[in-house]
This record gives structure tokens, sequence and C-alpha cells, in this order.
């Protein structure tokens, strides 16, 4: 769900170091998906995984505790909250790493270098922010009515079923050239969503954001 | 003539000497590409998009450890027994919810097939998407599934309602313990009941404990108290199965080096909706309910969290059994995670001793809430005896008092009977033995005389023997308490040093020195005497590390504005080794192995002898490390280092062997010069991975990548952030990451870094520099100026913050003060070629073009790759109208850095200027490809390209075979003219274009009018091979045409100036400034040249220079 147009990531991040409760559940559950999925990806095939509930929640308990590097971050000292919190899980993710193996399991496979495992982060992070802004998008078609709930349906079967256009027109008993300018509109209320889904995480001017889109959409393709 | 848009480079200090700043770097900010988009709806709309659908197929099961005597089972939570959705919905009926947590709901259901009522827990809607929590809430089911005991609500079914999993579990009647303790109205009421149902709750425990299960989060909201007096444990949705052998194991293992096991809280998780007190578990924060945490949860040291855990909460339940509340009462929920994390304790032991309990009681509460886990109950095990050894006791003691208070009552009674008998008898017998009596009295009172001495020293020897037996026994109680409690102390102190070796060697000084407190005043207490050395070695390992981190700290602190000097580090460090006996200097090289080997920190020792190699006592170190650290590869190595091999050093560097050194290791290769900066960076990049924390590490990882360079820039700011993260407190990280991100052309966010660096030193000057040349980039030029005087005040003799005030005040327009300061920065740093550069391009805009050569040639000299410098040399030259060494400039320029745009457009000009048009064309389309938003190269394209269609057409137009017909003809013609040096008829050209169209003329962007006045003035001074011959009426009225053009642009900069806009003024300023050194006006401008004209016509141009000397003062920079 995406917050009032005035209310970025740091409003919420500043709230949760000062300790508020809602913006810590609401912190948690805002980037929980992203922790996890990257630690899975990172541990994928390693006895780690079994560890990656742990490590998630250490991630928000180095975040929340005080002193702790939300707090930090919360003060305005660290710019860019991707980074941020690339950092911070990547350093309880090194600390689990570092620690000496269980008996009877395997070393942890983990990606060869840390280039590696940014990248890794930055498509899982991206994928997190497509996913928002679909779903922002599914959001406001519910408020728009038919017609814009008709162009998700149209991107979800282009794109999850992998249907050519012309294949849902005729599903759809439409003509191709008027699906294709549906197409082309829920292509640009993706791209308005997806620009204010990375305003809410990445606050910055209109060019700053559209480099942060063609960034996250780099690190996907 | 008007130039196309010529920037000068702008150049800028940085914190370290060679760190200066290109021009910022630009960006694209077009719309998102088509193609990245479909991207992106893929990842967003397509099959993996999102969180993957939860499958219970595809989770592990959770398998609990078999507890001692069980058979083995086999727990298979999705057997084909398991129904399937539909079958689950038909199965089950249900009927209402009964209670509603953070992550499922709990509704009353009714199982058909089997006729029974059920409890039927499913996962809240919102999370039925959410991977996470749906197998936290299996492995909720998994667990309490496998616990199968009296005291644990059993599981009886999982399955899923469409994609929600559920499960089902036995309907409890009854009410929660917490429900029962806040019915009452006396904390001392209906005491033996509750702690019937403590002892319940802790063999329940007990059961999970032997299972490897914690539960983490006890607390009376979790205890049901059924109708028939059953007591069942609940909500299991925290729990945690500890790895085989739990804690206790490792623990014992730990001295083998092996880790503790590791718990920790979670983030999302049902909770309980009963209690006050912080008593609510909270979602997304610190785990666990505050009111019942042990400090080591509430502070998320997961390294601490055991079955002890448990045991404290265990003492928590038994807290407020006996005082009424739990152990810990706050105002608010903060106040009470405040006290659980530091574990304060003190108003819950003040309540517990004021309860009227028995002190056993009492007692056995407060070590199950001993802060420190290792003076609890090692287990629910220990908590359920000591209990019901209790509960025992009392039954006993009550039992024992109810036989004494029959047998007492029941003598009592003999006795008042025997009393009676005897007196009737005594009373009958009294009046008829009186006599006899008296008779006997004598001798019976010499014989009873006798008999009592005799039964008195008897009583006595036994009192006596009673009392030393009693006292042996009390002493020999005494003895075996002592000594129960010195075992528990060493046991305690070995744990805490097994603990202190560990943070030791992940480098953790801070938690060590805990540890190692806490294990001090442990041992203080007796019962470790055996620990005793390991404790001096662990101390001595402490202050090494310590003095380690200290000089670690201290290469990363700048001092009087810069990083402390290697050999400076090297001094400290020896020092750092000498205090711990390792130093070969002083010890010898026996001594020092002997320390080296016995260490904890053996690696990071062996690491600072490497960093002391070359600056010691060489051969004596080099011993030492071939003792601690024979390797033929590190051997090899410190060779190289020695002889100053750097071709040996850079083969050593590329060998496979380099990725697999110690960390330490990898980070002295890693930091050695001699190696390729690119193998740098992949060793260090391994180091860090193998020691993140590191911050010398990480800035010199970041320093890898220069800066005012594109290649490396995101690595760069991905380290320096890395840097900010490991220590936020560092002030050379702020800066480093101010430097990365000005890099980046994030401006603001660089800005924040360096008031973050100035707020944790106010004297560096670095900070302040470089503060002032982002805000100087961001046009703020009187704060900008103003951080580099303080700058300057801080450190006068720091040379890049002369220089960057020197690029202030030139944008501010006041030159003479900007090339005082060039000149100032020159001499402190004689060799700054940026410096040369800068002063270079002040001259250059004063019109000083010979100086400003000599200045670039000396920065090219000091730094010949400076691509820049052989740039400006050739603008230089161009203005000279040397098109020919200008172009060789340029090319060099290119050479040397093929992606500067600015060169490639310059190029472009100079190609134009010699009628090369073609080849022009290619510069200008290179350098719009470099940099996409320039658009004098986009408009130079344009003039390249109508120049090369009207190639041919001059020489028709000079012969009169062709006539233009368009003012696109008329002006591409004149351009054309221009650089054939025809400027009468150039002049002729603009007029007949500007007669057919005033709008070019008007159009300031372009500026024809001032190139026609330029062409004019030229012929009427007969320059031009076209005006060689002109008579003097026509100069005079070709001067009097320029006067006329000029006049008219003149009047157009006025309005602009009136508008008040900075980019209008500094435009106006700008083009004006140019008109005074324009040498092509050079004839109606220099005061020996106006003195030749007719007295009015002087007297109009004097007045038309005034005017623009008028509007240049109007708009000067404030």
């Amino acid at each position: 769900m995406m917050a009032g147009a005035e209310s970025t990531c740091w409003t919420m991040i500043r709230a949760a170091a000062a300790g508020s409760p809602a913006d810590r559940e609401g912190l948690a559950q805002r980037y929980l998906g992203v922790v996890r999925a990257y630690l899975a990806a990172r541990w994928r095939g390693s006895p780690l995984r079994d560890e990656i509930d742990d490590a998630t929640q250490a991630v928000f308990v180095e975040c929340f505790r005080q002193g702790g590097v939300l707090e930090v971050a919360g003060a305005g000292r660290v710019p860019g909250f991707r980074a941020f919190l690339y950092g911070v899980i990547r350093n309880v993710a090194r600390r689990f790493e570092g620690r000496p193996a269980r008996a009877s399991g395997p070393l942890p496979d983990i990606a060869g270098d840390d280039a590696t495992q940014s990248r890794l982060f930055d498509r899982t992070w991206a994928r997190a922010i497509m996913a928002e802004a679909a779903q922002l998008q599914r959001e406001r078609a519910e408020q728009r009515g038919a017609d814009a709930l008709q162009r998700v349906e149209l991107l979800l079967l282009r794109f999850e079923e992998g249907l050519p256009i012309r294949d849902i027109a005729l599903r759809w008993s439409a003509d191709p050239a008027v699906v294709h300018k549906w197409y082309a509109l829920a292509r640009k209320e993706f791209r308005s969503a997806l620009l204010e889904v990375i305003a809410f995480h990445h606050p910055g001017s209109a060019a700053e954001l559209e480099e942060e889109a063609a960034s996250l959409l780099k690190a996907l393709s | 003539m008007n130039e196309p848009h010529e920037p000068d480079e702008t150049l800028a200090a940085a914190a370290r000497p060679g760190s200066a700043a290109a021009p910022d770097a630009t960006i694209d900010h077009g719309p998102l590409l088509t193609d990245s988009l479909e991207v992106g709806l893929a990842a967003a709309f397509g099959k993996h998009s999102g969180p993957p659908r939860s499958n219970l197929g595809a989770l592990r099961p959770v398998l609990l450890k078999e507890a001692e005597g069980e058979s083995a089972l086999v727990v298979r939570p999705m057997s084909d027994a398991m129904p399937t959705r539909d079958e689950a919905g038909d199965r089950y009926q249900l009927s209402g919810e009964i209670a509603r947590g953070g992550m499922g709901a709990v509704l009353r259901g009714r199982d058909v097939d089997l006729g029974r009522d059920l409890a039927v827990k499913v996962l809240l809607e919102k999370y039925a998407h959410r991977p996470d929590v749906a197998r936290r809430f299996i492995e909720e089911a998994q667990i309490g599934g496998q616990l199968q005991h009296p005291g644990v609500v059993p599981i009886y079914d999982i399955g899923r309602f469409g994609d929600r999993p559920f499960f089902t579990m036995k309907l409890v009647k009854g009410e929660t313990l917490a429900a029962i303790l806040s019915g009452r109205t006396d904390p001392s009421a209906d005491r033996p009941r509750l702690l019937s149902i403590a002892l319940q709750v802790s063999q329940a425990m007990a059961y999970a404990h032997a299972k490897g299960v914690i539960h983490r989060d006890l607390k009376p909201a979790n205890i049901m108290v059924g109708a028939f007096g059953e007591v069942q444990v609940m909500d299991w949705g925290l729990a945690k199965v500890l790895a085989e052998g739990g804690v206790h194991d490792e623990e014992r293992a730990s001295r083998a080096h092996q880790t503790s096991e590791e718990t920790t809280i979670r983030t999302a998780r049902s909770t309980g909706s009963y209690g006050s007190f912080g008593t609510d578990t909270e979602v997304g924060s610190i785990l666990g309910t505050p009111a019942y945490m042990p400090p080591e949860q509430a502070s998320g040291d997961i390294a601490l969290l055991d079955r002890r855990a448990d045991v404290f909460g265990l003492g928590a339940i038994l807290c407020e059994v006996l005082t009424g509340k739990p152990p810990y009462v706050g105002r608010s929920s903060e106040e009470v995670r405040r006290k659980a994390a530091n574990g304060d304790l003190k108003d819950a032991l003040e309540r517990l001793d004021a309860c009227g309990a028995d002190g056993e009681l009492i007692a056995l509460t407060k070590r199950c809430l001993a802060p420190e886990a290792v003076d609890r109950h090692r287990d629910a095990q220990e908590v359920a005896d000591g209990l019901s050894d209790y509960l025992a006791g009392v039954q006993e003691r009550l039992q024992t008092a109810e036989r004494e208070r029959a047998v007492a009552v029941a003598r009592a009674e003999e006795e008042v009977k025997t009393r009676l008998v005897a007196e009737e008898k005594a009373a009958e017998q009294r009046k008829r033995r009186r006599v006899q009596t008296q008779l006997a009295a004598a001798v019976a009172a010499l014989v009873l005389g006798g008999l009592s001495v005799a039964w008195w020293q008897n009583v006595q020897a036994n009192a006596r023997r009673e009392t030393d037996l009693r006292r042996q026994l009390a002493d020999e109680q005494r003895a075996v308490a002592e000594n129960a409690r010195l075992a528990r102390n060493g046991e305690a102190v070995s744990s805490l040093l097994a603990q202190c070796e560990d943070a030791l060697k992940a480098g953790d000084a801070a938690k060590a020195a805990v540890v190692l407190e806490a294990a001090k005043k442990r041992s203080s207490e007796g019962g470790a005497e055996k620990e005793s050395d390991w404790l001096k070695r662990l101390d001595a390992d402490l202050a090494l590390v310590r003095d380690l981190d200290a000089v670690d700290q201290f290469r990363c602190t700048p001092a009087e504005n810069k990083l402390p000097d290697s050999a400076i580090v090297a001094t400290r460090t020896r020092e750092a080794l000498k205090r711990s006996g390792a130093d070969p200097d002083s010890a010898s090289v026996d001594e020092a192995a002997a320390r080296v080997s016995a260490s904890v920190a053996r690696e990071r020792m062996v690491s600072a002898l490497d960093r002391l190699l070359p600056y010691s006592k060489k051969a004596e170190v080099r011993a030492l490390l071939r003792r601690v650290d024979a390797d033929p590869y590190r051997d090899a190595v410190r060779d190289a280092v020695l002889a100053n091999d750097q071709a040996k050093m850079v083969e050593l560097a590329g060998q496979k062997a380099a990725l697999e050194q110690p960390p330490g290791f990898a980070a002295f290769l890693g930091d050695s010069q001699a190696i390729p900066v690119e193998r740098r960076r992949q060793l260090l990049q391994a180091a860090v991975v193998r020691r993140p924390g590191d911050l010398g590490l990480l800035m010199t990882l970041s320093s890898c990548y220069p800066p005012n360079q594109k290649d490396g820039a995101d690595e760069r700011l991905r380290w320096c952030q890395a840097a900010i993260a490991t220590a936020p407190a560092n002030v050379a990280a702020h800066v480093n990451l101010g430097l990365a991100l000005h890099d980046k052309g994030r401006l603001d966010e660089a800005i924040a870094c360096y008031r973050n660096a100035i707020e944790l030193d106010p004297k560096l000057a670095a900070a302040h520099n470089n503060l002032g040349h982002v805000l100087r980039a961001k046009g703020q030029l009187a704060e900008a100026i103003a951080c580099c005087l303080k700058a300057i005040e801080l450190d006068p003799k720091f040379a890049h913050a002369h220089n960057n005030l020197g690029l202030a005040l030139k944008d501010k327009g006041q030159l003479a003060e900007a090339i005082a300061c060039y000149r100032k920065a020159i001499a402190l740093e004689p060799k700054y070629a940026h410096a040369h550069n800068n002063l270079g391009n002040a001259l250059r805009a004063k019109g000083q073009l010979d100086e400003a050569i000599t200045c670039y040639r000396k920065a090219i000299a000091l730094e010949p790759k400076y691509a820049n410098a052989h740039n400006n040399v050739g603008n230089a030259l161009r203005a000279k109208g040397q098109l020919d060494e200008a172009i060789a400039c340029y090319n060099q320029a290119i050479e040397l850095e093929p992606d500067i745009a600015l060169a490639q457009y310059n190029l472009g000009n100079a190609l134009l200027a010699k009628g090369q048009v073609d080849e022009a064309k290619v510069r200008f389309e290179a350098a719009i490809e470099l940099d996409p938003k320039n658009a004098a190269a986009r408009r130079q394209l344009g003039t390249a390209e109508r120049l090369a269609v009207l190639r041919d057409k001059l020489t028709a137009f000079q012969n009169g075979t062709f006539t233009p017909s368009t003012n696109e003809d008329r002006l591409g013609l004149a351009e054309w003219c221009q650089i054939k040096k025809l400027n009468h008829t150039a002049s002729r050209l603009y007029a007949d274009a500007f007669a057919a169209d005033p709008k070019p003329a008007d159009d300031l962007s372009v500026q024809h009018r001032y190139n026609a006045a330029c062409h004019a003035a030229l012929a009427a001074a007969r320059h031009g091979e076209d005006a060689t011959q002109l008579d003097e009426a026509e100069r005079t009225r070709l001067r009097k045409q320029a006067f006329d053009w000029l006049r008219a642009d003149l009047a157009l900069w006025t309005k602009q100036l009136e508008t008040g806009q900075p980019a209008a003024i500094a435009a106006a300023r700008q083009t004006l400034s140019h008109w005074q050194k324009d040498s092509d006006l050079a004839a109606v401008c220099d005061a020996d040249a106006l003195a030749k004209l007719p007295e009015t016509e002087r007297r109009d141009w004097e007045a038309l220079w005034a005017e623009v000397e008028r509007l240049l003062k109007a708009a000067a920079p404030s």
C-alpha cells in the first residue's frame, strides 16, 4: 500500500528509529520480503537456508535497537535507503556465514564475490519494487473502474500467461488495434505506478526518479 | 565574433592530493526505455512476480529430536492422508472467531467426520501471499503437532482453505492463566493452585526442552487452564527448534571453538490480547513479550538465547503468581522494553522479598529471573524439579505438622486424664499413708538425689552430642552448598571465557570486554581457580586487540587535515605489539613467537606484523613471521616486500593463492601499491567478504576506485556506504562518501555527508573545503566561499582550499581575486597541476592568452596525461587563430580520454573554422553521443550540416550566378564567408537576411546580428580578402552598420537584465564581457582606433562602450 504523497520511506524510518511501534511494524512488513528473498537467493542450496528466519530477524533487530543503524539512518546521516539496507543485510549475512560450520553441515555455498551479491540484492530489490508497483496499479484500477481493471488483466494475460496481443484480442473478441491501445495505456499506468513507488523508497527529483527506475530495470535485465 | 558555448573546465580539490573533481557527471534523464519497461512488467506481472506463492508441499518439515526413551517418529505433515483443500472445506464447519492475533485467527469449528468440536487457527488473509509468514505459521503447527504432551495443546490436522494455511487443535474450554491472575484481588490468594499450574507449565516445557524446542514467549496469556484443571501451553508461533545437541552441548563444545546456538526473534507473529504492563507480543520489533523477556532476548543478543530464555519466562510467571505483576512494569511499552533489555529487576526482586512466600520459593523464582543466563536453571526440567521439591516439601511439612498436632492433642488429653486419675488416687492414699510417707521421706530423698544427678549428667551428654551432630550436619550442608555454588561459579566462568574467546576471534573487542568483566567478577567469587591462566591470557589478548583496534581507528582518522602517515601507523602498531610482548624489537624471537602462537588473536597479530615488515627491524620481524606463520606463498610475498621486488609482487598477486589467503594477509596484499589496481580490488573484496566489519579494509577498497572517474563510481559509492554502516562515527568515511556522491552528481546527499563530517569534527578543513566545492556546483557561491574560507582558516596551507576559493570567486566574476587564490595554491603546492590549469582559465578569461597557454603547458608538464589541460590549451590557441596547433591539442586530449565530450566539441569547432565541414560534423556527433545534453554541439552540428549543403554555392554567389532566395541560404552563406574570411560579403548577406526577416536578428541565442556587426567592423578595417580595396565611404557605412547592429543587440540585452532572472543576467554578463574583449571589434573599441575616427562617430562609439560597461557593472554578481 502506498503511503500519502508527502510520506517517503525516510519519514517512516525516522519514526521507526524514534521508537514508533506502528512504523517499526510497517517498516518490517514493507521490507521483510526483500530481506528474506535476498537471503534466500544468497543461501540457495546452502545449509544457511535454515537460518533465513533468524538472519531476517537479525537484520531488523540490527535496525531497531537503540543506537542501531536505523537510528543513524533516521538522523539523516546515510542517504539512499536501498544501499543502506543492503549494507545492513550484507553485514548480517556475513556474520552468519562467518560462524564456524556446524559439525554435520557442508560449508555455505554463497556467491563468489561481492559484486555478484550486490547485483543479486539489486535484482531482489528491483523485483520487490516492480511487485509493489503492480499492486499499486491494481489498487488504482479498482478505484478507476472496469476499464482500468481490464488493462491490469491485459498485463496479466500478456506477462503471466505469455499471450500475444492478437491472441488476447481474439479471446476478448476485440479489435487487435484497440487492444494495442489499451496495452499502451496499461504500460503508461504501470510506469506511473512504478515512479510513485520509487518516489516512496527513493525520494528525489523527477529526473532522479527516472534514473532510479532505469537502474532498477537494468538490474532486472 | 561570438564563440560557440565553450565551458571552462572546472576543477575542485578533494580531501586528498590528486583527488580533484572533474565537472559533474551528466546523466541522461530521458524517459524509461520501452524495452526495459517490458522487463519490469514481466517482473511485476509475470509468473514469478512478487512474493512466491506459499506451497506447503515445498516446505521442509520441522522434525524434532527424540526425547530419551521415545521410539522413533516420522512426522510427515504433507503425507497422503492430508486433506485436500476441498476436503478440508467440507470436513470442517466454522462457527465463529474465538480470538485473533497478529498472524492468525482462531475460529471455533467442528470436525464433521469425527463429530468433535475443535479450534481452527487460520492464517490471516493479508498474509496469504506472504510465504515467510505462511512458513512460520505452518512451522508452528508442525512443532505443536510433534509435541505430544498433556501440557501442550494437541494439533489434529493441517491444511489449506484456498490460499490460506490452517491447522486444527483441541478446543480447550477454560480460561487463560492471565485471566485467572487478573481476577484475583490479592496476590497471595489461591497460591497453592497457581503454583501447581506453574509446575505443570514447567513440566510441559521440560518435555519441549527435551525435544530441543524453546518457546520464547512464555507468559500467562499463553497458558490455558481447562475446565477440568488441565494446563496447556499455547501459541508456539515463536518457538525455535534448536540444533541437535542444543545449547549446552554447544557450550561444552565452545572450548573446541564451536559457535553456540543462535536463536533469534522473529518479526511477525501472533499476538495475545491479554494482560497489561506491556504484555502484548510486539509485531515488527524485538519479538516476544518484553514484560516476560530475559535481557538477552530484549536486547536482541541472539547469541545468548537458549532454553534459559524459557527458564526466565517461567520465573516471570512465578513472579506474577507471587506478586501479582510480571517482572517488568512500566508506564509505556517502551519503558518496559528498556527495563527488559537492561535486566532492571530491582522492583521485581523487592516485590518478591515482600510477598510473604517461603524463602525457598522466592529463591527459586529469583534464580529463574537471574539477569545472566548462566546463573539461571539450565532448563525447565530443573525448574520443574525445584518447584516439585518445594511443593512436596510443603506437603510433607503440612502432613508432619498435622501429625504432630494430632499427637500433641492426644498426648495432652492423655496427660490430663493421667493427672486427674493420679490426683484422685493421691488424695485417697494421702490420708492412709501419711505416716509411712513421712518415715520413708528421708530414705527416698537420698535415693532420688543420686538418681537425679546421674540422669541430669546423661541428659547433658546427650544434648552435647546432639548439638555437635547438628553443628556437624550444618557444616556439612554448608560445605555441600558451597561446593555446589563454587562448581556453578566455575562453570559460569568457563562459559563466559569461552564466549570471550569467540568474541576476540571475531574481533569484537567490545563484546569480549563485557563478557570478560563478568568472568572476572564471577572468578573473584571462587570456584574458578583452574581457569585463572585462561582468564589472564584472554585479558592480555583483549588488551592487544583493543590496542590494534585503536591503531586501525587512528589509521582511518584524519589529523591535521590528512590521514596519518604509514610510518607513524607502523610505530603505533609496534608499540601495541610491544605491550603484548610480541614485538621482536624488544623481545627475543622465541619469546615473541611463543606469545603470538598462544594468542587467541594470533591472526590479528600476524597481520599487524605483516604491516610492520617494511618499517621495523626487518630481519627480526621476518624471522618471527617465519616461525608463527610458515606458509610458502606468504613467505614468498614477504620476501618480495623486503626486497622491494615489484615485479615479483605483481606475479604473486596474480596467483590464485592470493585470493585464498586469510583476510588480514589479503588486506596486506591489497594495500600494496605495486599491484595493479584491478587485482588489488579483487584481493580486497575477497578480504572484505571474510572480514566485513573492517573499516580500514573498506576505506582502502573504496580508495581503489579513484574519484572523478565514471568507471567504478558505483562500486566506490557502495564501499563508502559500507564503511559508514560499519563506523557511523568515522569522519573520514563521511568525507569519502561525500566525494563518491558528488562524483555521482548526488549533490544534496554529498552536502549532507560533509555536514555530518563537520558535525563529527568541526576542525576538519577537508570537510569544509569539500562542502564548499559541492555548494559551488549547486551555484550557492556565497556559501561556497564561506566554506573555503573556513577551510583556509583551519589550515592556511591547504592548497586545495585556496584553489576551490579561486573557482568560486571566478564564478562570481571576481577574476583578479580568483587569480590571486590560484597563485597562492601554486605557491603552497608548486606541483598542483589543477591549480595551474585553473589559473590558465582565469587568465584566458581576462584575455591574457599567452600567459594562459604558459599555465596550461605547466599543468601538462606536471601531469602529461591531463586531458582537460590539453583541451584548454587548444582553446587558447584557437582564440589566437592558431587552428592547426589547437586541433593537435584537442586530438591529444581525446587520445588521452576518449570520453571527453568537450574536446570533441571544441575540435569540431576548430575544424569548422577551417572549413572542414564533414570532419566537424563527425566530431559534433561524437560530442552529442557522449553528452546528449550538449545543446551547443547540436546547434553546431546543424550549422555544419547547413554549410555542407551550401559548400558549392558560395563561389556561384560570388560569381553572381546564384542568388540566395531564402534566409536560411543567406545566413548559411554568411557563415561560409566567416570561414573564408570574406567579411564584406558576409555583412552584405546578413543585411539582406535581416531585411527579408528581422526575426533571426533578434534571436540572442544565435547572435546573428552580433556576428554581422563583427564582420562589418572587420571589413571597415579592411580585414578580409574582399575588403582590402574598400573606399572610405563604404568603410564609414560599414562602421555605421556595425554600430546600429550592436546598438540594437545592446537594447535587447538591457531588457534581459531588467527581467532580473539570474540566468538572463549571467548570459548578459558573459556576452557583454565578451564584446569588450573581442578582437574582431578592436577597430571600433580600442582607444587608439577610436581616436582616429571622426569626432561624432568617436563619441557615439565611446557612448556605446560606456553603456556596455555600465550594464556589466549592473550585472555583476553581488
